[in-house]
């Protein structure tokens, strides 16, 4: 029940930070909305890493690439706030979930974890991404007609 | 900026978050999920500085999207953000995994967005839910959860 109540308030969290963030990047922009959100985040990280933990770790068995995960972040929360006040943040929401969906899909496939066969489960993948497909669509015409 | 490219715009938002997860898991395996946030927001902050060095701030208008105002508290996005890394480490190595932790976020997030368009919480414009718009978010919603349920079996 208690990791049931933490998953959801993740998730509120999340859409939390994508309506400040939002909220920002209207009088700001969408990458300074980023920009204060990371650093923002870094500074409380900061102190929780200091007081938790302090650090012992050995960066320098990371390989580079694992290093690139906060530089396309960047890229994700600048996305991320140009689009919430322009779609909304329940379309937002639903459509980043969807773009994110498809590639984690695509990722897995592409290393092996997922073994796709002519099979229910992989029609099912395949079910699901027609969905995601005709959401879209169908869901920008209704954000044109709205405006 | 049409409306077929700003969509576009929050899909490869969605991709770049599930590279972007990926990368910093990858680095979890080395340090712990709080360091690795830690690093990752580093990081992140210092691309975005670089990043509004070179794109100008948007000026042109679409339906309230652009406002002069900034409240003080729409500086604070980070902070709730800062968490997310550690809870859901918690989360998906407890009994709930990977597909459990995924449908409980996303539906926390669905929930709480709803709200905030509903309500028009924050300084975003209000925007009701009408059947016409429930029956466009239905396929992405089951879609998705198609898709994370045949993802928790494949892999």
């Amino acid at each position: 029940m208690m990791y049931i109540l933490l998953a959801l308030l993740n998730g509120v969290l999340i859409a939390l930070a994508r309506n400040l963030n939002g909220r920002l990047s209207m009088s700001r922009g969408a990458f300074f909305s980023s920009w204060v959100n990371h650093l923002g985040g870094f500074l409380f990280l900061t102190l929780m890493v200091l007081f938790a933990q302090g650090l012992q770790a050995p960066f320098t068995d990371i390989p580079w690439y694992a290093f690139l995960g906060g530089a396309i972040g960047a890229l994700y929360v600048g996305l991320n706030s140009f689009v919430v006040p322009r779609l909304g943040v329940t379309l937002s929401t639903l459509l980043v979930i969807a773009g994110q969906l498809l590639v984690s899909v695509l990722i897995d496939v592409c290393f092996g974890k997922i073994l796709l066969a002519l099979d229910g489960k992989t029609l099912q993948l395949i079910l699901g991404g027609v969905l995601l497909v005709i959401g879209f669509y169908a869901s920008v015409q209704q954000a044109q007609k709205a405006d | 900026m049409n409306r077929f490219w700003v969509a576009a715009c929050a899909v490869f938002g969605g991709a770049a978050l599930a590279v972007m997860i990926g990368l910093n898991s990858h680095m979890a395996t080395f340090v712990s999920p709080l360091v690795t946030s830690w690093v990752a927001h580093g990081i992140g902050a210092f691309t975005a500085l670089l990043i509004i060095q070179f794109i100008p701030k948007p000026a042109q208008s679409v339906s309230g999207s652009v406002v002069p105002t900034t409240p003080t508290w729409s500086y604070l996005g980070g902070l709730p953000g800062a968490f997310v890394v550690v809870l859901a480490s918690i989360t998906v190595n407890g009994p709930l995994g990977l597909t459990g932790t995924l449908v409980l976020t996303i539906t926390g997030q669905v929930l709480f967005s709803l709200m905030s368009d509903q309500w028009g919480w924050f300084g975003l414009l209000k925007r009701q839910m009408t059947l016409q718009r429930l029956l466009t978010l239905v396929p992405i919603v089951l879609g998705s959860l198609l898709i994370i349920e045949a993802k928790g079996h494949l892999a």
